[in-house]
């Protein structure tokens, strides 16, 4: 059981991580009054399609972080993202199965999906970026074979419920308390944190290394799979992509992970993926205000995360030097007792 | 045990992977090496073309031709694998091969990847290809390095972009361009417009110009077309040229000298970006001038229901089951998703095929005009209703239903059909891509 002064500790520094989308938002709507004069929610659109876009990448941030922040960048997560929606998602509508028959099945085949990918970097050890290559290619093949018209949810009876921002925004409540459970509170979690900080370690210390990685990547495949047909709920149609196009797909969530990543600093990362998701679609939706290109969009938001990663790294370092010198001085102290 | 089934996994892998590099890297050098099988065969249709040429010029006095060509092998660079391309394909692999004894050979989907479409053409070559087609999703400048890859090869080359001509006329290898007609682009929108707007009414418009912005003309000449179609329909006065306007690369409302007709241009490709200009109800069309409604038709249908209108969708598409679905699926005023569309159909790529086929057999110099290649036009159909839709569906599903049958095809090359000349194949290709004349000539039950 934590004390009050470490609890206390905690919920400052989620305070302190809660100011940057606070903050984003503020400065956002603040430089759209004044320079276009226009509002970052002008109708019940605005809102809806904020908690929809923000549910649908939060889900996908969490599976794209699982594996990325230990390590393993998987580059067949779009592709897992593919096998969900376009083979168990069809197969669900070819069944009839309704919404939610189409969201277990796709989330099924997004498990099998990880859990071969998984399997396989387990057998065989190779890099996981090298084997995701692989796996992508040979998952978005497979996809495009069984269903090269894509996944269509649109005009699909009873599937308006994928769709629904608030059905979308549940299930990313129910993703972020499953993780939040899963990484901090189970014998996984702990594993996982173990692994992430060392390897070496974590074997020595008879931790299951591979079979932590199984798991991970079949969480990944079904989380993303997850996203996949609620994304689809909400626009429609799921294009298929061949030649590698499907790794783009996975990473609409890279952006908000790598800041998640800087904030962990003041929070876990389940608790920094929500955030820093938020804090990016508010800044977006500001960009998109503006209707600039899509060249210059993406400058804006690549610079302001540029900016922020410098900042964050000049205050850390000058964090350091600050406890080097500090200790410097303790030790200078002791030695004059001395 | 689990170190033996890891060795039994990496034999395995490797063994695949070495099969792999010999079938992407296999032939490099017969390009250069002229022993190979493959190289000769490429030498074998260069030479015999080179012949046949002279031939055409004797005007006629050459030996009399075989009743069955030789088989001959024709690469096709595919730039997606959409519906379109894949019912082409079977179009092509399981109903043409067999009919005309040609072989094809279907590229990856190559994307807007020149150097993969160069890699593709070599690699064509060096497997004994006589001749590509171009089906990439290349635009403006693009298609010369390939054009030119293929001259120095000796491939005969055509391509369905439009406007390619321009930097690959003077090429001996390029037999010509098959696209959609751009002169009655313009006209067919028109007639849409007029058909789905003819209310009387002033109807403010989102024009989604897809590709436009970057120099796709197929989809600036469309996007001029509706802005002529607009311009004629409310006596619009635009503020500048309609293809700069067309090509504009950012949401911009455009001056269009009339108070209450309002015209956005839209270059963007997400749902969520139309849905920030749609949200206040003031647009009540929207135009898309590629096969984008797809990724639209969510958002305008959420718009629909919170502002309790009807927006009106007149789109270019593709004969596919998703349009099929489109014409289906009622909006909230209990009209079909898309109000007009206008659909490309398989006839450009079956003329691709026939422009290459005729250089491959020789008779390139019949349909030239004025000693150079030309664009050579099929008819773009237009569709309204999911009754219409119905029928229209069941195209290129089967040999009772394709828009060229065999015979009709091998109409469209002089080896088969001596009374061909460029000014008769354009005017077969257009009367026999028409809609009409596929729906008296096919079965569709």
């Amino acid at each position: 059981m934590k004390n009050a002064k470490v609890q206390f500790a905690d919920l400052k520094n989620l305070g302190k991580a809660l100011c940057l989308p606070l903050g984003m938002f503020l400065i956002v709507e603040l430089v759209c009054r004044i320079s276009i004069s226009r509002n970052l929610f002008e109708t019940s659109i605005d809102i809806t399609n904020f908690f929809k876009s923000c549910g649908v990448t939060i889900i996908s941030a969490y599976a794209l972080s699982i594996n990325m922040s230990s390590g393993r960048m998987d580059l067949s997560l779009g592709a897992q993202k593919m096998v969900g929606c376009l083979i168990g998602g069809n197969i669900a509508l070819q069944l009839g199965l309704g919404p939610w028959g189409t969201l277990l099945l796709s989330v099924l085949f997004g498990i099998l999906a990880g859990l071969v990918v998984g399997a396989i970097f387990i057998s065989i050890r190779m890099p996981a970026m090298v084997l995701g290559i692989g796996m992508a290619l040979v998952f978005e093949a497979l996809s495009v074979a069984f269903a090269n018209e894509g996944f269509q949810l649109y005009g699909q009876s009873n599937m308006g419920l994928l769709g629904n921002a608030w059905f979308i925004s549940l299930f990313a409540l129910i993703c972020m308390i499953f993780m939040i459970l899963l990484m901090q509170h189970s014998k996984f979690g702990y594993h996982y944190s173990a692994i992430r900080g060392s390897q070496r370690v974590a074997i020595s210390s008879g931790i299951n290394v591979f079979g932590n990685a199984l798991i991970c990547y079949a969480i990944c495949g079904g989380m993303i799979s997850l996203a996949g047909v609620l994304e689809t709920g909400y626009l429609g149609y799921f294009l298929p992509a061949l030649n590698m196009s499907s790794t783009t797909i996975a990473f609409s969530g890279f952006v908000p992970v790598f800041l998640a990543m800087t904030l962990q600093r003041y929070c876990h990362l389940t608790i920094a993926i929500p955030i820093s998701v938020v804090t990016f679609r508010f800044l977006s939706m500001g960009i998109s205000l503006f209707r600039l290109p899509a060249a210059a969009s993406s400058v804006i938001t690549m610079g302001i995360l540029l900016l922020f990663l410098i900042a964050t790294g000049q205050f850390n370092r000058n964090k350091a030097k600050k406890a080097l010198q500090k200790r410097g001085e303790e030790a200078a102290v002791l030695r004059s007792a001395v | 045990m689990k170190s033996k089934m890891k060795r039994t996994m990496s034999i395995i892998l490797t063994f695949t992977i070495c099969l792999l590099m010999f079938a992407g890297c296999g032939n490099t050098n017969s390009g250069s090496s002229s022993s190979s099988p493959s190289s000769e065969s490429a030498a074998v249709s260069l030479d015999s073309a080179d012949s046949s040429s002279d031939a055409g010029d004797a005007n006629g006095s050459e030996e009399p031709r075989a009743e069955v060509p030789e088989p001959c092998t024709v690469a096709i660079a595919v730039g997606t694998y959409n519906a379109q391309t894949l019912k082409a394909q079977k179009y092509f692999n399981e109903y043409l091969s067999k009919e005309l004894n040609v072989n094809f050979i279907f590229s990856e989907e190559l994307g807007s990847d020149v150097s993969k479409n160069l890699a593709f053409v070599e690699n064509a070559y060096s497997v004994g290809a006589q001749g590509v087609i171009d089906w990439a999703m290349l635009s403006g400048d693009d298609i010369i390095p390939i054009a030119e890859k293929c001259e120095q090869l000796g491939l005969y080359f055509s391509t369905w972009l439009v406007g390619a001509l321009d930097g690959i006329s003077h090429l001996e290898h390029v037999v010509g361009v098959a696209a959609n007609n751009d002169a009655v682009i313009d006209e067919l929108f028109g007639e849409m417009i007029k058909e789905v707007l003819g209310d009387g009414e002033k109807h403010n418009l989102v024009l989604a110009t897809a590709g436009a912005h970057s120099g796709s003309k197929q989809q600036v000449i469309t996007s001029v077309g509706i802005l002529e179609a607009y311009r004629d329909m409310y006596g619009l006065t635009y503020s500048d040229d309609m293809e700069k306007l067309a090509m504009l690369d950012s949401v911009t409302e455009i001056e269009t000298g009339v108070d209450d007709v309002k015209i956005t241009i839209f270059p963007k490709f997400t749902g969520d970006e139309l849905s920030n200009v749609l949200k206040n109800g003031e647009y009540d069309v929207v135009a898309v001038v590629a096969n984008l409604y797809l990724r639209f038709e969510s958002v305008i249908k959420e718009i629909e229901e919170a502002n309790k209108m009807d927006i009106k969708v007149i789109t270019v598409t593709e004969i596919a089951d998703t349009t099929y679905n489109s014409f289906n699926t009622l909006d909230s005023s209990g009209n079909p998703s898309i109000d007009a569309a206008l659909l490309t159909t398989s006839g450009k790529i079956s003329l691709t095929l026939a422009l290459v086929l005729n250089g491959i057999y020789g008779d390139r110099d019949a349909i030239l005009i004025d000693g150079k290649p030309a664009t050579y036009n099929n008819q773009s159909w237009i569709c309204y209703s999911p009754e219409e839709y119905e029928a229209i569906n069941k195209v290129d599903t089967s040999e009772d239903t394709y828009i060229y049958n065999a015979e009709e095809f091998k109409q469209m090359i002089k080896f088969y059909n001596e009374d061909l000349t460029a000014k008769s194949l354009m005017d077969y290709a257009q009367e026999y891509s028409s809609k009409e004349s596929v729906f008296e000539r096919r079965v569709f039950n």
